[in-house]
């Protein structure tokens, strides 16, 4: 995170989803910390995380939004949708019912972001294979079904997690490279090269410097 | 309260808190049409708004942001909408869980105590979420969209909790709560020494803020801090609130903060006296007078904890000192209001002066023949006047509250370029 914070190309928003419970939280926070959160709180509305990625020899910034599970907070969350380049559908392979509410996150994923937009299937918690009440098989049709790309994770040993956030930003990369993917659309949930310093730096010195001396 | 029934009365005071908090929670659901049709409408616009604004915490958001940061702190308002920055991202978590995950529990009862004793609508609520916004606004100005979600989702460690509740209550009644002069010293006051470090008039200079990163460190410094139980609080409180005046019940509550024992050195950091920089700088305020106020305020949060049972109020020498500071307290209190009084009224002098400087100066800008020159010398001549004290400023505008104002936290505004870190 501390080599040359703002020496990066490109910024892909990402989000993750899924049902409560099913590690969402604990996915960012190793992938952003490469530490594994043991008794992680919920989440309450959403979470943000950054980390600097290299992709092709390019330095890509990732902001990922972390929603919340809970059915209650759906609603809301529903705008957090908005402009995401890459979505983490996470499951928990221990636990039947999260991998049956796949379609509807799906439904709201493809419903509520650009068609352009990757999402990438984690069947995570497979450090707990003895528990094991999703197979790999077929979850990994059901993404093939669906044009999802698919990996097992574990959030807690870090196996894979780092490969799912590299894989999508990959695929992400390679769609812009084809021109699939409009960087300048609105909602692409990519921005390309920002200027040296953050964006609005320029603006709020500004305006505050010529408020300051008639500000009456 | 009957210790036998402590856990009926919790349980029932939850019932309340949380009749209150309920539709913070509830988020209607939409049907899969409704999104479709929104999601159709909001395509041509690129600002962000939530796709149900029929749920209460949304609109709650809404109004705070529209209403209570766009008056108190525009610019900080305008910086998080032009990075499209909605208050959904962290202010949710912020509302449903009453600031319960942006501060340690030591500190978050001193919020909660300010808010349920404040009454069961937890207006509050609004003035403190205002005020902890602005508390960041050097972290969140001119800073870019990451930076700013990470401050904001990640809460920075506040030295002094009560800071908080002094903003939101002067947001929220300018006229009888006193904007807070500093994030710390009123309540840091060293315990036994009857010298004061504070420095509350200093120059422009030391005015300013001190960098947030000293603010870090002083957090730790905290941590050992006994509170007392937090259901004595919570009863002692409601039994204030049914007992006494607003102003008093806050004078009590101000008093029972925790006051950690700290070096002289580390308090003096923290001094500072934002409301007195820049404008007002001029006003010849005897620096004598704040000064002794300000000593003595300490006095009473070394000593007085009333309705708390605690351990410092036993011996009769401090009780006796208590008898004789409360005296001193409150002719200094009645000196403080005065000259708060009056510089407030030099604020809307000076401010009305500029207007109608600037009036006449637009005036002037105007082609020669449009220019009505008696009547600009008229006006000019009297703002001099009225500068000049010779002539008093219309009594009308002294009693409105609304008066174009400087900003008053522009004041303290310091561009900490250093801030980076690695939020990134």
């Amino acid at each position: 995170m501390a080599a040359g914070p703002y020496n990066y190309s490109y910024i892909f928003k990402y989000i993750i989803i899924g049902d409560m419970g099913v590690g969402k939280s604990c996915l960012l926070h190793q992938f952003t910390e490469k530490k594994f959160m043991a008794d992680c709180p919920h989440t309450i509305g959403v979470e943000f995380g950054t980390r600097i990625i290299e992709v092709a020899g390019q330095k890509i910034k990732l902001q990922i939004w972390d929603t919340a599970g809970q059915e209650r907070f759906r609603a809301v969350t529903r705008s957090y949708y908005r402009g995401a380049a890459g979505a983490l559908m996470v499951y928990d392979i221990t636990r039947r019912t999260t991998y049956n509410h796949l379609s509807s996150w799906l439904t709201d994923a493809r419903n509520l972001t650009n068609p352009n937009t990757v999402i990438f299937l984690i069947g995570n918690k497979s450090d707990l294979d003895a528990q094991r009440d999703v197979t790999y098989d077929e979850a990994k049709q059901f993404a093939e079904e669906n044009g999802l790309m698919f990996l097992e994770c574990s959030a807690k040993t870090g196996e894979n997690v780092e490969d799912a956030f590299l894989d999508t930003a990959k695929k992400i990369y390679k769609n812009i490279q084809d021109g699939s993917l409009d960087l300048n659309a609105a909602e692409s949930g990519v921005q390309h090269k920002p200027s040296n310093g953050p964006r609005g730096a320029n603006l709020g010195g500004e305006s505050s410097g010529n408020k300051d001396p008639c500000s009456c | 309260m009957d210790p036998k029934y402590i856990e009926h009365d919790a349980y029932t005071m939850f019932c309340q808190i949380m009749k209150t908090v309920e539709p913070w929670y509830i988020s209607k659901e939409l049907t899969s049409q409704q999104v479709h049709v929104r999601k159709l409408s909001l395509e041509p616009f690129s600002k962000q708004h939530d796709v149900s604004p029929s749920n209460a915490i949304v609109f709650k958001l809404a109004r705070i942001h529209d209403h209570l940061l766009k008056r108190f702190d525009p610019e900080l308002r305008k910086c998080l909408e032009d990075n499209d920055i909605i208050p959904q991202f962290y202010g949710i978590r912020w509302i449903r869980l009453l600031f319960g995950r942006e501060f340690p529990m030591q500190d978050l009862l001193v919020i909660w105590d300010a808010l349920f004793s404040d009454g069961l609508s937890l207006d509050l609520v609004d003035y403190i979420f205002t005020a902890m916004l602005i508390y960041i606004r050097d972290q969140l100005i001119s800073r870019d969209y990451a930076s700013c979600l990470s401050v904001l989702m990640r809460y920075p460690p506040a030295p002094d909790i009560q800071y908080f509740i002094d903003l939101a209550l002067h947001l929220r009644d300018p006229k009888h709560y006193q904007k807070p002069v500093s994030a710390t010293f009123m309540n840091h006051a060293p315990r036994k020494s009857g010298a004061v470090t504070n420095e509350p008039v200093k120059s422009g200079e030391s005015a300013k803020r001190t960098s947030v990163i000293s603010k870090f460190s002083f957090k730790k410094e905290r941590k050992g801090n006994e509170r007392p139980n937090s259901l004595l609080v919570l009863n002692s409180t409601l039994q204030e609130n049914a007992l006494s005046s607003p102003d008093d019940r806050y004078q009590k509550r101000k008093s029972s903060v925790p006051t950690p024992i700290l070096s002289s050195q580390k308090i003096s950091n923290f001094s500072k006296f934002p409301s007195l920089s820049a404008s007002s700088t001029n006003l010849a305020i005897p620096n004598d007078s704040l000064y002794q106020n300000n000593s003595n305020l300490s006095i009473l949060n070394q000593d007085s904890k009333p309705p708390f049972p605690s351990g410092s109020l036993s011996t009769p020498i401090q009780s006796k000192r208590i008898n004789h500071s409360a005296k001193k307290i409150t002719t200094v209190d009645r000196e403080h209001a005065i000259l708060t009084g009056r510089l407030k009224d030099k604020e809307i002098l000076i401010n009305f002066c500029s207007l109608q400087l600037n009036e006449h100066i637009e005036k002037l800008k105007k082609p020669y023949k449009e220019i009505d020159l008696e009547d600009i010398l008229r006006n000019l001549s009297k703002t001099r006047d009225i500068l000049n004290g010779t002539i008093k400023l219309p009594s009308n505008l002294l009693e409105k509250e609304n008066v174009p104002r400087v900003n008053p936290i522009k004041e303290v505004e310091l561009r900490n370029v250093n801030n980076s870190q690695n939020l990134e």
